[in-house]
């Protein structure tokens, strides 16, 4: 071997671990002393949503809405223009976290929007909260904790909701009906659990009983096996939580076995969801559920919003499309109300949790001292408007609804957050846990 | 991004040590990184253990499963062995999202910290490198010690090994073992890059993802691991925001990667680039080492190698494609 | 259980093994006679579905739907095994990467030309209400679909068993040298083959787009169930396929109802006991690599 070789080989090393100090360098953090929003120019926004991956449609549904506002708008508010970056989390975790580095970092954003699924808005919400320069912006991920027991004081739910919230409304509606016995069926994860420990909560404070809880895994190809397990003399009604492309099959199969004519059923929020029903037929029409969202709902907040959607993307819009719009909203009146001075964070955190929205396409909506949502809960049902498309109308509404329910915050945040194995059915024991209107009779 | 691709390329580099020092494909590598990531989780979080000894912890269990997976899969090879790390990965994603109160299912683990000298954005980066460097150190040790040259010899040609005397299955054992433990270190880094851990890092995407970045860089190579991480970060997070389609674009590179240049950019780089450098400079033998593909050659393209290319496309798979074949497929029927 | 319970799990277990054999049994003989693991299989089912779609929704039926989408794919196989595939002839880890490559492309551009939106093909208006069945209300669609799968079988047999081409196939499976060397072109079974297998993922995705939905996820999801089909019963084995669809479709609905968190497991327990022990699968060949 040749005398030059090692030389050569020492040459590659070395140009190697140039290129790695190079690399590093290149992807280094932007400038160390950021302001957040300071006080002039334009304001940049990060806009993370799942635009591929398996909740691409409800993605692309939250960028639109966000979208829409600023073009409906004007991407301009006391005199500092929006700028927004849009970032693909693909529904992972890990590459949410990535761009939110990226944007925060690199882009200098001082506000993040998002994201979509409760373990990518959970990571979001673990990186945000050290930060005490930006904002972050949760319309959409809905996982009770973020605003019960595990709050990051800096990601807000500007337009956003809590899983179990009409899910309470819902059991309590339930009881009101006369039902006494009623089946349970759920995704088996947290989502999923959220919302039948909802339901099982206040159902059964009033005295109901759950005589069957089923939980069918995400992406439950088949729903005939668990519907084979319902019959329909052996309860008043069923409450059903599906998901994405479950709730298709769902839906469809429901009525396939019978089951349509022969029980009642009580949707969750995303059982009958829009975004699915432009896939449904016959199948979903005149299905009743419970959620934050409708949009039938016949005020001129939600008509416009809707007109405007369809004339935009001519389907009309998710709860994913108004959260995100209402965002938008709720982030540009707070952004007017302080002059477009952002350079105090902490201050402008206090006004955008201070404020208090009329005309948001949900209706009226405010936080509370946890950041959670107070807001409309719904009863809807699923009609076909003029076009042909199926639209969730309104049936009675339930002003502000907390996201502790009737029950004291305390007592409740004592609990643990609803998991399978806690559904609230014995829980709680006495009127001390209510704080208002004790349905238990004397204990 | 950069420390991404640090341990990711570590991730990464551990595949190539089963698949392409041991000719062992794997699509079950994020499950073994899984367990680390969330045993320091678990042990920390849940249990409130010290980082450290949450992390020795971690990786000592992540050692144990990989040994144990590793006894399920000494019989195996090819497409087999391929399946049933498939099926391992799949089983440790499955338990990741159903046992909801050990690992927190959907929603993941939150709150796994970083070494208190290594929480900043830097700081970390160093950790991160240093921890790799010194991985790489000793894989490259291990991988030009008696025993990878024994690995090789399994990849190369496992039938006539046993007779001349070495314990195929124990090596493959080994190599098993310690290629997990390695993805282990890469998993401990994730988790405390992220804070958090959770199952889309364990499902067969991930591992998927793992094998595309070893065999984008060259598999059988130490540096195609960094390589290949690098081109998949860069892309996954930084083409990601211009392109939307950026998935078609990893996926187009890959496939022209496999079509044209199998063993990766840094099998492509050191037969056209190194190797004429090499003759250059007068070190022919070396040179000629690269081509035949005797070094860091791989799996994939040491036969396409021994064919010369018009043999390839004319007569398809008929001729001599498989020159060992059927000699070995004697042997196993005898 | 009840009766009525028992006879409408086993009647959703055989219909989806039905749905599943009409996937597999292309893979399997792919993997046969080609020793390919095609791991894009669940994108031409994808694919084939979308295609479907789209003919629906420019008024066409089921039917043709569920054509278009076959020929689709078959022509969509035909360019990937002759423009790819063919150049890494006889490689197969290269074989099974690329395929995984291109799974990804086609998954991004499925994203892109049909969105994420799941949806639910309309059923055939012959197929569209229930019979009584066992004292159990069912659809018809899904007897259709198990019919289909036992018309498959049957053809597919019949064709492995009595014609010329199903020997040399059987024969191709076995040894592949020998089939060349007695002057047989190998190159345009191999195509054929795989064109094929690709019709039959293409024509199950129209199906299965009214059987499960058609959505981002969906190909991974049914290559997961097709993967478990074939190892239990062998790679490249028509009764492999066969009794391995079913087993994974009786397990499925038995598992999702009984216990609903272990369903996953008792896909992947099975699997995994076979591999550990006959990793030829029940049915399988003795010689494997």
């Amino acid at each position: 071997m040749n005398a030059y070789a090692p030389r050569l080989r020492k040459l590659h090393v070395a140009a190697a671990l140039a290129l790695v100090l190079v690399l590093a360098a290149c992807s280094a953090p932007g400038g160390d002393e950021e302001e957040g929003g300071g006080d002039e120019g334009p304001i940049t926004v990060g806009v993370i949503v799942p635009t591929t991956g398996v909740v691409a449609a409800a993605g692309t549904d939250m960028l639109n809405g966000w979208n829409l506002y600023w073009e409906i708008n004007g991407d301009e508010v006391a005199g500092r223009t929006i700028e927004t970056i849009h970032e693909d989390n693909a529904g992972d975790p890990t590459t949410t976290l990535t761009k939110a580095r990226k944007l925060v970092e690199q882009d200098q954003a001082s506000v993040i929007v998002g994201t979509l699924l409760a373990n990518t808005a959970l990571a979001l919400a673990e990186y945000l909260d050290p930060l005490d320069d930006v904002i972050g912006l949760n319309p959409a991920g809905s996982a009770d904790d973020l605003s019960q027991r595990g709050v990051v004081d800096n990601y807000v739910r500007a337009g956003g909701w809590q899983s179990s919230s009409p899910a309470h409304v819902a059991g309590n509606w339930a009881y009101e009906q006369g039902y006494r016995e009623v089946i349970t069926l759920c995704q088996d994860y947290a989502f999923g659990h959220e919302n039948c420990g909802g339901f099982t909560n206040s159902f059964t404070d009033r005295g109901g009983e759950i005589v069957q809880q089923l939980w069918a895994p995400l992406g439950t190809p088949d729903y005939s096996s668990y519907l084979s397990d319902i019959d329909p003399a052996s309860a008043d009604a069923a409450f059903v939580l599906t998901v994405g492309a479950d709730s298709g099959r769902f839906v469809k199969q429901w009525e396939d076995f019978g089951l349509k004519n022969k029980l009642p059923l009580i949707g969750g929020e995303t059982t009958l969801e829009q975004s699915l029903l432009r896939a449904m037929g016959d199948e979903a029409v005149g299905l009743q559920s419970f959620g934050h969202y409708a949009e039938g709902r016949e005020d001129s907040a939600t008509q416009e919003f809707v007109d405007e959607y369809v004339e935009a993307y001519d389907q009309l819009p998710s709860y994913y499309s108004a959260s995100t719009y209402t965002a938008a909203q709720w982030f540009a009146e707070t952004l007017e109300a302080e002059d477009g001075d952002m350079s105090d964070v902490s201050a402008f955190l206090e006004a955008l949790k201070g404020v208090q929205l009329d005309n948001s396409p949900f209706g009226p909506m405010q936080l509370d001292e946890y950041g959670g949502t107070i807001a409309t809960m719904y009863l809807r049902e699923v009609a076909e408007d003029e076009d042909g498309r199926l639209y969730n109308k309104v049936v009675e509404e339930y002003p502000e609804t907390s996201q502790f329910w009737n029950y004291d915050p305390q007592a409740f945040l004592d609990q643990p957050v609803y998991t399978r194995e806690y559904l609230g059915e014995d829980w709680p024991e006495s009127c001390d846990q209510f704080a208002t209107d004790c349905p238990l009779e004397g204990e | 991004m950069a420390t991404q691709m640090l341990f990711f390329g570590l991730f990464a580099l551990s595949i190539n040590l089963i698949a392409g020092y041991g000719g062992m494909v794997t699509l079950g590598q994020a499950g073994v990184l899984g367990i680390a990531g969330y045993g320091l989780g678990i042990f920390y979080t849940t249990y409130s253990l010290p980082l450290g000894v949450s992390a020795l912890l971690a990786i000592v269990s992540t050692i144990v499963v990989a040994a144990f997976f590793g006894l399920l899969l000494v019989r195996a090879s090819g497409v087999y062995f391929l399946m049933i790390t498939l099926a391992q990965g799949m089983v440790v994603w499955g338990m990741a999202q159903r046992l909801t109160t050990l690992t927190g299912g959907d929603n993941g683990l939150r709150g796994i910290a970083r070494p208190p000298f290594a929480v900043e954005y830097w700081s970390y980066y160093y950790f991160c490198l240093g921890v790799v460097a010194l991985c790489v150190f000793l894989i490259a040790r291990i991988v030009r010690s008696p025993f990878g040259l024994s690995l090789k010899g399994v990849r190369e040609a496992e039938t006539r090994m046993a007779p001349l005397g070495y314990d195929v299955k124990r090596i493959k054992l080994i190599a098993f073992t310690i290629s997990g433990m390695f993805a282990g270190i890469a998993g401990l880094l994730l988790a405390m890059y992220n804070n958090f851990f959770s199952p889309p890092s364990v499902y067969v995407k991930a591992s998927a993802e793992g094998l595309l970045m070893s065999i984008l860089g060259g598999v059988g190579t130490i540096t195609g691991a960094f390589v290949g991480s690098g081109v998949f970060v860069f892309v996954t997070n930084y083409v990601s925001g211009y392109l939307e389609r950026w998935p078609t674009l990893l996926g187009l590179i890959f496939v022209l990667t496999i079509l044209f240049t199998p063993d990766g950019v840094v099998g492509a780089w050191q037969r056209l680039v190194w190797a004429p450098l090499l003759r250059r400079f007068g070190a022919a033998d070396e040179a000629e080492l690269i081509e035949v593909g005797v070094g860091g050659g791989g799996l994939l393209s040491d036969r396409a190698r021994k064919i010369s290319k018009s043999e390839m496309s004319s007569t398809g798979a008929s001729t001599s494609s498989e020159p060992s074949e059927p000699v070995e497929k004697t042997r196993a029927r005898s | 259980m009840s009766g009525r319970q028992f006879v409408l799990l086993t009647l959703n277990g055989i219909s989806f093994g039905a749905l599943l054999f009409l996937l597999s049994s292309g893979f399997t003989l792919i993997f046969g006679l080609m020793r390919i693991v095609n791991l894009a299989h669940g994108s031409f089912y994808l694919l084939g579905g979308y295609v479907g779609l789209t003919l629906m929704q420019n008024g066409q039926s089921f039917w043709v739907a569920m054509i278009g989408g076959a020929l689709a794919i078959a022509v969509l196989g035909f360019v990937v095994e002759r423009g790819l595939l063919l150049r890494v002839r006889g490689r197969t880890m290269p074989e099974v990467l690329l395929t995984v490559g291109l799974s990804l492309i086609f998954a991004d551009l499925a994203l892109a030309r049909w969105g994420g939106d799941p949806i639910l093909l309309d059923r055939p208006s012959q197929f569209a209400s229930t019979v009584e069945l066992g004292g159990v209300t069912y659809p018809e669609f899904r007897l259709l679909v198990l019919a289909l799968g036992i018309l498959l079988a049957a053809l597919m047999w019949i064709l492995q068993s009595r014609t010329r081409i199903g020997a040399i196939i059987r024969a191709g499976v076995d040894d592949r040298e020998m089939v060349s060397a007695l002057g047989i072109n190998v190159n345009a079974v191999f195509t054929g083959v795989f064109v094929f297998g690709a019709l039959l993922a293409g024509m199950t995705g129209v199906i299965g787009g009214v059987f499960l939905s058609l959505y981002p996820g969906a190909d991974g999801e049914i290559l997961n169930f097709a993967l478990v089909v074939v190892i239990l019963g062998g790679l490249g084995d028509l009764r492999g396929a066969i009794v391995g669809s079913l087993l994974v479709g009786l397990i499925d609905s038995f598992g999702r109802s009984l216990t609903p968190s272990l369903s996953y497991f008792l896909l992947f327990a099975p699997m995994a006991l076979i591999l550990i022990f006959r990793p030829r699968g029940l049915f399988g060949r003795a010689t494997v690599n």
